[in-house]
């Protein structure tokens, strides 16, 4: 019954989307001019070497060009418009709709975010698969790795919403909030390792991102699809971190709600 | 001159219809700031670990990004929001009442509003390129900053040129906005970097067919007077400006012959 509701929630926020095709195509191409650029990048730093020394052991240009696209594959569902989605539903009053839908906003805002997905795995991410396999030849993980890799990365995508969620209810208090966005995406591109692998990083700066939850959504689920990180116990380590960042996040979100709706005035109706 | 003094009338009322919003204004200059920290974090992180990527140093990199902010800065402040208004008008079918005006409808485009928001990226990239210079210790005489000067203008032609012929394409499709953000926030990005690390091909592409090279790269050899990541011909780099004045005459043209084709939506 509630199961229902949650997927034609999500096949709305779908719908909407295939309306805009071109669009698609255009954020596909530059995509493609990202991973472009940034091979070129790791080709000219690897300066003819084929392999660099790192904080994980030797690191191969091929394994870095294959990093480069499995950062931009999780960067397709990772990069959400959750924060916007709820500012504005907060500052238009449409909020109100919501509130009156027999499901919790959060599910609401949860499934709009997971219809536009969907729309993104046809559009974007099996283009952006093809193009890997075919033209860079993207080396392809152990069985074993392939799943914990899986695992995680839905983790980190889980993550990911709980976070971008929870910071966009401050816009039930502050209105400005594409500055607060702008902190969180310089935060995530330097933090997480979608650009820069972690193991290239100084020590100060591993010691910060450690503290983050960043590094969760795209360097480690990375690292396990490379096989860098193999032992049990590491990788239980990796979800439970995860867990707890997800259980911690969504507790002061629940803190955050109760005190937000409180404050909600909305005019007219 | 007339154009000078309506500017001066149009320019006043801008600001002061935008300070009102008080503190979000200044608000705005943060948000931007931001995310230009981060950029010159990312390739202080990267260079202090690999310290050269193709024989440019930390600081010549950071120099590369600095002049690909300033140059798009001061042109994004002339051009950018400009072209979105006009994109906007075509889009809702009231850029009519733009072209009965007394006015040649290039410069009222550009003198309509101003783009205060790239005010903070100048701001912070004047103390980057200042930065850069004492890091590297450059200390140019009276001619080398002229002929910086002279090479940079140049350069915020390039960039002007592409705002306007990618904002141009609204005359054809209605909706430019994706064409400008693929070019301007795309393929720039392939001067993030120096352009010596792409392939051949793709340097005389940035060169001669999608020229982004003279926005920061060539402007960049001159400064640095950098040889050995000499592409093709060693005067090439003082071409700047000249690139950048045929690159506008095109891009004058292509706006003017979109105006010409402009039917209005109807509505």
């Amino acid at each position: 019954m509630k199961l229902v509701l949650y997927r034609e929630m999500t096949m709305n926020s779908f719908r909407s989307l295939l309306a805009f095709r071109a669009e698609v195509l255009l954020f596909l191409l530059s995509q493609v001019f990202r991973i472009f650029i940034q091979i070129y990048i790791w080709h000219a730093l690897f300066d003819g070497k084929d392999a660099l020394n790192s904080q994980a052991g030797a690191i191969s240009l091929h394994e870095m060009i294959t990093y480069v696209l499995i950062s931009s594959v999780i960067s397709v569902f990772a990069t959400n418009d959750v924060i916007f989605r709820v500012s504005s539903k907060v500052s238009s009053g449409e909020i109100a709709m919501d509130l009156i839908k027999p499901m919790s906003f959060r599910s609401v805002v949860f499934c709009q975010m997971l219809g536009s997905n969907l729309y993104r795995i046809l559009f974007e991410l099996v283009p952006l698969i093809v193009i890997s396999i075919l033209f860079f030849h993207v080396q392809l993980p152990s069985f074993a790795h392939g799943i914990a890799f899986l695992l995680l990365v839905l983790g980190g995508l889980f993550l990911n919403f709980v976070i971008t969620y929870t910071i966009g209810l401050i816009a039930f208090w502050y209105i400005l909030i594409w500055q607060v966005n702008m902190l969180l995406n310089g935060l995530i591109r330097l933090f997480s390792g979608a650009f820069i692998p972690i193991w290239f990083f100084s020590d100060s700066l591993i010691q910060i991102s450690y503290f983050l939850p960043f590094r969760l959504i795209y360097y480690e689920p990375i690292s396990v699809y490379l096989g860098k990180i193999s032992s049990v116990e590491e990788l239980l380590l990796l979800f439970a971190q995860q867990l707890a960042w997800i259980v911690g996040l969504l507790l002061l979100q629940k803190w955050m709600w109760t005190k937000a709706v409180k404050r909600l005035v909305l005019q007219g109706g | 001159m007339r154009y000078l003094k309506l500017y001066m009338r149009f320019i006043p009322v801008y600001f002061k219809s935008k300070t009102e919003y008080g503190f979000g204004f200044y608000m705005d200059f943060i948000g931007f700031a931001i995310s230009h920290v981060v950029s010159y974090m990312v390739i202080w992180a990267l260079m202090s670990r690999f310290e050269t990527i193709n024989g440019w140093n930390m600081y010549e990199v950071m120099l590369i990004y600095t002049l690909n902010l300033i140059t798009f800065g001061i042109a994004g402040a002339f051009f950018f929001f400009q072209m979105d208004d006009v994109e906007n008008m075509v889009h809702q079918g009231n850029f009519d009442g733009f072209l009965v005006k007394p006015i040649n409808p290039f410069i009222h485009m550009i003198i309509k509003s101003f783009g205060h928001f790239y005010l903070g990226d100048i701001v912070i990239a004047i103390i980057m390129l200042a930065f850069c210079f004492q890091k590297l210790g450059l200390s140019p005489d009276m001619i080398a900053y002229a002929k910086l000067i002279f090479v940079l203008l140049g350069a915020v032609l390039v960039q002007a040129s592409f705002i306007v012929m990618t904002g141009s394409m609204c005359f054809w499709l209605v909706r430019s906005r994706s064409i400008m953000n693929i070019v301007l926030f795309g393929m720039r990005g392939f001067v993030d970097y120096p352009i010596s690390i792409y392939s051949k091909f793709i340097r005389i592409l940035l060169t001669f067919v999608i020229p982004y090279g003279f926005v920061n790269f060539y402007p960049a050899q001159i400064i640095l007077d950098k040889q050995d990541g000499a592409l093709f011909a060693g005067w090439l780099p003082y071409a700047t400006p000249v690139v950048g004045l045929i690159l506008f005459m095109i891009a004058y043209k292509v706006y003017m012959t979109g105006i010409n084709r402009y039917q209005g939506t109807g509505s």
